[in-house]
This record gives C-alpha cells, structure tokens and sequence, in this order.
C-alpha cells in the first residue's frame, strides 16, 4: 500500500486499518501525522452524529404499541360477520375506531406538550407549519405548539391550542378520511373525530368540559384546505 | 469538548464482541415475542433515533419515524427468523418508512430541521461540534445516508450497499466523498482539526 491508497483508505474506513493499512502506517512518517489528524476527526464525526435521544423514547415506543389495534384485518371481519350474523345494528358494526385511541395516546405522550411554548407561537409560523400539508387556520390565535407528527402512519398537524377555558389538542389529518362525525370518551378525555376537507380533524380535551362543543364549532370555522 | 474517545469510536464500529452481547440480548427472549420486542427496543432505538433524525432532519418526525419502525417490527416479528439480522431489517424498515412520507408528501417543509434542539446538551456547545453538524447537514443525502450508517451503526460497505440497494465500490466512494467534502466545508470554517488533512 503506498500512502495515497493509504490515505483513500482511511477516508472510506475511518480509523479502522486493516492489515496492508497498519504496515503501512508503521513506516510512513508523513502518514502518521495525516492518520492523527484523522482520528481526531473521526472522533469529533462519531460525537456530532450521536445525537441526544429524547429522554423517554423507549418508554414512548412501547407505550406506542400498546395503542396498536392489537387484531389484524382478518379477525375485524370475522366480528363483523359475527355480528351481521347476530343482527346486531349497524352502529355496533361502525363501533369506536382504533384512530381516536391513537389520537389520544399521540396527544398524552407526544413532545408537544413538553415543547409547549409560554407565549404564542408566531402565526407565521403556524402557518408554515400548517400550509406544508395544505391547512390554513383562521382566527385561532393562541397556539402554543404546532409540528408535523404521523397518525396511523399519516402524517399531520398536531398542534396545542390555548383558550380562556382551557387547553385542547388539535390534530390535522389531511390524509385520514373518515366517513361521519365520531365522538368518544376515553381515559378521561373526549376525542372528537368529524371529516374536513379530504381528511379529517381530531379534537382532545379533558372529558367534561363544557366547551366540547363551541370548541368544535370554532375548529371547523378555522380551518380551510387548499385544493 | 465532547469528542468520543478514539478507542470508543472505533470499539462503535468494530466490536465484534459487542454485537455478539447485543444478538445474545435479542436471542435470548426469542421464544417470547413480547420479550423479544422489548431488547430490539431497548437495544435498537437509539441508534435508530440517530439514524432517523439524519435522514429527516426534523426531531418531532425522528422519533415518529422509529416509533412506526418498531410498530411495524412488532406487527412482523415472526417473519424475523435470524435474530443477528434484526438490526439491519430495522434499519431496511425505517428507511422504507422514511421513504414512503417523502412519496407520499411534499419534501419542502421536513426542510424544517431542528439541530438547536440538538445543542440543549450542556456538553455540547462546542463549536467545533456545531460546524460539523451543520456541515453534515449540507452533505448531499446520498452522500449523508451512508456515512450515517458506517459511523452510527457501524456497518461494513457491504452491509450499507445491501441496505441502500448499491454496491460495495459505490459506497466506499459515497463515504470517501463525503468525508471529503466534510474537511472542505470545516477548512473553510477555519476549523483546525482537519488542517494538515486536506493540506
């Protein structure tokens, strides 16, 4: 090995010398010196890729499964037949939808309340936030947290709202089609699911509260989808 | 400084032992995939957490992404039959993952990269650091990916050219070129530690 293979060597390995690069080294002053300089770069490259992980994530990951709709496509048409076979009403056959579940587990243990900001954020970048998947939002003016997140492996808005009453989740989900308005109560929260647009909007708030409903009326004056 | 030791560095890339712990870890739960799902998460997701935020560049969908990786992984486990494959098929997964939000979506606003969050750790305010990630950030992503996954998974040429569908020589000029391009861009910033590098 001579040193510019050496050297390209070293570039496509990182530190990591096999037998030809090691004699070589033992030889070679002048790659030496460029091997040290090397391993002080790979150092400070090994520490800039290792990024912080987000205190939590294992936690969130498991907690995340134990959301999952734990039957596959096969076993939901068996109860449904099931069902059918029974005469059971058709409300019982639409029954709750394993999305509300993931809107409330996203929305208990996401990041965003942890990243929720004491003031509100800029509108312009709300904005920005919300037109990258085709939502523009009108007249809700306190936001205190507004990110991309992926529901059912769709993405979304998934934004934090502040009002006089309370703060509520909002989920964006302009890829999330859902037929008819669906509301349920669920580990202390109320999900409320109704189509916009080609997708649909999910609302969280502590189950209760008496501003579900204004809540609701105000999110679908707010929000409009580009074509 | 927050450098990682030299010997740390390399025993990331090269401990043979340490791979033989971590499939002693995922194997020995094998009978039980609850078990066996917890070790691939507990030894997985960090590296994955990393990987993940270099390909999006966004922290919020980093960790959206690796927690529909290991969803996925849990739906197909038992297609898993070699326990000493698990890492790179989290890897293939997430990557297809990533993949397919960027078919599916405008890749425009995942431009909204969050590296400040990234330098919250008090140790790592140097600014070094700092002009190396931003320069890691600038790489060209087929020259980014697979240096991510030779420094952070520690993974061969062969194993990266399996993973991202290329071959070994493609990768090691992709990793050559991107080390390269890395000493330019920290020479330029006047950073001393590749001086004597590219000189």
């Amino acid at each position: 090995m001579n040193c510019v293979e050496f050297r390209r060597h070293c570039l496509q390995e990182g530190v990591l010398l096999d037998q030809s690069a090691t004699a070589h080294l033992e030889t070679c002053s002048e790659c030496q010196r460029f091997f040290q300089h090397q391993t002080r770069f790979e150092s400070l490259l090994a520490s800039a890729m290792a990024v912080p992980v987000p205190e939590g994530l294992v936690s969130r990951i498991k907690l995340r499964k134990s959301f999952a709709p734990r039957w596959n496509i096969r076993h939901y048409a068996m109860v449904a037949m099931l069902l059918l076979s029974v005469g059971a009403g058709l409300r019982l056959f639409y029954g709750p939808a394993p999305l509300d579940e993931a809107l409330l587990a996203h929305a208990l243990e996401s990041h965003a309340y942890r990243s929720a900001a004491d003031q509100p954020m800029p509108l312009a970048k709300v904005s920005q936030i919300t037109g990258g998947l085709g939502a523009q939002l009108t007249s809700l003016s306190d936001i205190r947290y507004a990110g991309h997140c992926r529901i059912h492996g769709r993405m979304a808005v998934h934004l934090l709202v502040n009002t006089d009453m309370g703060r509520y989740t909002l989920f964006l989900m302009p890829n999330q089609a859902l037929e008819q308005r669906i509301s349920h109560e669920l580990d202390g929260h109320e999900v409320v699911m109704f189509p916009s647009g080609k997708g649909s909007i999910g609302v969280v708030v502590p189950a209760g509260s008496d501003w579900v409903e204004s809540t609701e009326q105000q999110v679908r004056e707010a929000v409009s989808w580009s074509a | 400084m927050a450098w990682v030791p030299l010997e740390q560095a390399v025993t990331r890339i090269s401990c043979q032992g340490c791979n033989d712990m971590v499939q002693t870890t995922v194997s020995t739960s094998m009978g039980n995939k609850q078990e066996r799902y917890d070790a691939l998460v507990t030894v997985y997701s960090a590296d994955l957490f990393r990987y993940a935020l270099w390909l999006c560049r966004h922290r919020p969908m980093a960790e959206d992404l690796v927690q529909e990786t290991f969803l996925r992984a849990w739906k197909s486990l038992h297609s898993l039959r070699d326990d000493k494959a698990a890492k790179t098929w989290l890897f293939t997964i997430l990557r297809r993952e990533n993949a397919r939000q960027y078919e599916r979506y405008s890749p425009g606003f995942v431009d909204d990269y969050d590296f400040d969050g990234v330098a919250d750790d008090a140790n790592e305010d140097d600014e070094q650091l700092a002009q190396l990630r931003e320069s890691i950030n600038m790489l060209a992503d087929e020259y980014r990916e697979p240096l991510t996954l030779q420094v952070i998974a520690g993974y061969s040429s062969k194993e990266i050219a399996e993973i991202l569908d290329l071959t070994p020589g493609t990768v090691n000029t992709r990793v050559f070129r991107a080390r390269k391009q890395l000493m330019e861009l920290m020479s330029a910033g006047g950073q001393s530690v590749v001086q004597g590098v590219t000189g």
